[in-house]
């Protein structure tokens, strides 16, 4: 139960949007650098349950531990564990009133109290390692897709979450971009971030992912390592699921 | 292409200095050298001279006609003026009645109270005819008594119309040929006390001593304003110029205006600051509500807030709230019109609002929640600067309708602007003059605003691009 390296523990997670029941009892363990790919069908409650994990769905029933600490208590407080868990999406929202270098540094600096002056070198180092650091003073809508999403990757990254969730990072990028986003992604990987990603990336899966996960109408329906996973698929909906997608 | 618009450009400029320079030529054209049509005798001229002067006195004002036996006017000379009129040097002889009267003021006076007094005890009315009649014996004295005056005099005919001459009677005119009677009746008007049986009494109200001795000496009602020659543009200069001059600089009534337009400035920045924040506060209870579902009693008064201000015309509103709800607990005018307006305008900018959040990505609220930061936080930081940026074109837009609307506070007598104008209007009755004035003011200031939004708006967009 204890286990030091588990960071996210769910146990029979369930969540209806109204008469729809989406998730059916999900349970799972997120340890310590681990990178977990979530795939499944659009529609299979995969980027709710990627959601619920910082509550931004909250879960109709079952709980979440957040390094043995349940948030899903009604006492828990959700903002002080969000900050431990940055989110990138689909969409970057990155905020649109405010220059890169601000986006950055409004977290570290109204959350985590830091100095102006140790948020800017920390986001500085940051946008340097993904190649944006000549954007700093830019606003956000006279970047590209991807360099936005870098953007938003190292904005989270800037709160140094201890787990960093993906919902579809790469799905609303035009497909020249797709690679600079993942090259992040696997760069970020390397250096043992857990990580807890939802994509259609199926090279992605295999090449960083250390566990994949088949969700399938709101249940687990398959997991295991990339080799097994993609060589020795047992689900049936799991084989038709791949051979549409590889 | 480039080279195609400066062209037609050119062309356009070109039209415009042409029209500027004939429309300048017109008018100076219309200002220089208007000769009478035709030319006129001294006899001709010492005709119309005589005619119209010697018609002036009332038959009936005996004084009038004593001093007429002794006028005299001779035209010297005759030559022409610029502005269709004919100037003529004039050597008069006359009677100074006026030194005679103000010699003898004070015994008329102290006469004429002495008698209406004494019909007064007796029971009999007396008018001013009748008291001109019992004091006929002290004017013919006091008129005999009067000094011979002589002198020169430039008299001046205008062309009234084609070929026909009309004398210029101006008061200068008059007082040098009647020795003063264009004077009389001003002077007569300052006699405010007479002695009777060595008490001085104020007869300020007593209006029918001073027009007894008035009716002596009246004239037939004359204009003695300069008569309207030239064309059209000259008159239209002329009573332009007048009107201007009588309703703002006569009596400094252009601080009507000028108070007015402070007042109104300042209930539309006072209410435009209450309805911001107002309808921010409102904006954020409702979306709070939408978003959240929490808030729900606050949220259900702002919604009957809104329905009860939106659904009613502003004027009624204003009539409530000042005669219904705080003119009786002695909230003054200007403290009602502003809780109006703002109260009105603090609607209108909650709805305005509450679109530019709704209309703010779901996205945003998301990822300012999942860096950690709370509700209220995200709301802070994130979404209400964004919605601001966005609706700040619409708020300035209401804050124009705002200094429009702040027109009706003259319902509830509040001096604003279109006040000032209403004022003057009733003091000149001239309609146009105010009345336009008004209009233009509150046109410029808008203008001003909308030009001023633009800036704003290109600003805004420029920051993110």
């Amino acid at each position: 139960m204890s286990d030091k390296n588990v960071i996210l523990r769910v146990e029979d997670l369930k969540k209806s949007f109204g008469a729809l029941e989406v998730l059916k009892g999900i349970h799972t363990e997120i340890r310590k650098g681990e990178v977990v790919v979530i795939i499944g069908a659009s529609g299979s409650g995969k980027s709710t349950f990627l959601r619920a994990l910082n509550l931004l769905e909250m879960p109709t029933s079952g709980k979440i531990f957040f390094e043995e600490e349940e948030i899903t208590d009604p006492k828990a407080n959700i903002n002080h564990h969000r900050q431990k868990v940055g989110m990138v999406f689909q969409q970057f929202n990155l905020f649109p009133h405010m220059t890169i270098l601000k986006n950055m540094t409004i977290g570290p600096m109204s959350l985590l109290k830091k100095s102006r002056e140790e948020a800017e070198t920390r986001a500085l180092e940051l946008l340097r390692r993904v190649g944006l650091e000549d954007r700093a003073n830019a606003y956000p809508a006279q970047l590209s897709g991807g360099q936005k999403q870098r953007v938003a990757i190292v904005r989270a990254l800037a709160m140094e979450p201890e787990v960093m969730l993906f919902d579809e990072p790469t799905s609303a990028l035009d497909p020249e971009m797709v690679g600079e986003v993942l090259a992040v992604m696997k760069d970020l990987a390397a250096s043992g971030m857990t990580m807890v990603v939802v994509t259609h990336e199926m090279g992605f899966a295999r090449e960083v992912g250390t566990r994949i996960m088949f969700i399938h109408e709101g249940t687990v329906a398959e997991e295991g390592t990339p080799e097994e996973f993609f060589q020795n698929p047992k689900h049936p909906r799991l084989k038709e699921f791949l051979s549409k997608v590889l | 292409m480039k080279k195609k618009i400066k062209a037609s450009s050119l062309v356009l400029w070109c039209v415009a200095a042409a029209l500027l320079v004939a429309a300048v030529a017109f008018v100076v054209y219309s200002f220089t050298d208007v000769r009478p049509s035709r030319e006129i005798s001294k006899e001709e001229a010492q005709g119309i001279v005589e005619e119209t002067l010697f018609s002036l006195p009332k038959p009936v004002a005996d004084g009038a006609m004593a001093v007429l036996e002794h006028v005299q006017i001779t035209v010297k000379d005759v030559s022409f003026g610029t502005n269709k009129d004919v100037i003529l040097q004039c050597d008069y002889k006359t009677l100074d009645v006026l030194s005679a009267v103000k010699k003898d003021s004070a015994s008329l006076i102290n006469e004429a109270y002495r008698i209406s007094k004494e019909a007064k005890d007796e029971g009999k009315m007396m008018n001013a005819t009748k008291l001109r009649l019992t004091l006929k014996e002290k004017l013919d004295t006091c008129i005999s008594s009067a000094q011979p005056a002589a002198g020169e005099v430039t008299l001046y005919l205008y062309e009234v119309a084609e070929g026909e001459f009309s004398l210029y009677l101006s008061d200068e005119a008059i007082n040098a040929v009647f020795g003063g009677m264009a004077e009389l009746p001003r002077f007569i008007d300052t006699l405010t006390t007479a002695q009777y049986k060595n008490e001085t009494v104020d007869i300020t109200n007593n209006a029918t001593l001073r027009t007894a001795l008035k009716d002596c000496f009246s004239l037939v009602n004359y204009d003695n304003a300069q008569p309207v020659t030239g064309n059209f543009v000259v008159r239209a200069w002329r009573s332009f110029t007048t009107d201007f001059h009588r309703n703002f600089v006569q009596d400094n009534r252009w601080i009507y205006l000028a108070e007015g337009l402070g007042t109104t400035l300042s209930i539309t920045a006072l209410a435009g600051l209450m309805g911001v924040v107002l309808g921010f506060v409102v904006a954020i209870v409702r979306c709070t509500n939408e978003m959240t579902g929490g808030l729900t009693v606050i949220d259900k008064v702002c919604r009957v807030y809104l329905s009860v201000i939106r659904g009613t015309p502003v004027m009624v509103q204003l009539l409530i709230i000042y005669f219904v709800l705080l003119l009786p607990i002695g909230v003054p005018k200007f403290l009602s019109a502003v809780l109006c307006f703002g109260l009105n305008s603090g609607a209108y900018v909650a709805e305005i609002v509450r679109g530019g959040i709704m209309a703010i990505d779901r996205g945003q609220m998301e990822a300012g929640r999942s860096l950690g930061f709370g509700y209220a936080a995200t709301m802070v930081h994130f979404i209400i600067p964004q919605a601001f940026k966005a609706v700040l074109p619409a708020l300035a837009n209401e804050f124009i309708t705002l200094l429009k609307e702040s027109s009706v506070a003259f319902y509830i007598g509040v001096a604003d602007l279109t006040q000032g104008g209403l004022k003057i209007r009733s003091l000149t009755y001239s309609n146009y003059m105010p009345l336009i004035t008004v209009a233009l003011i509150y046109l410029a200031i808008v203008l001003i605003l909308t030009r001023l939004v633009g800036l704003l708006e290109r600003r805004l967009r420029k920051s993110e691009r």
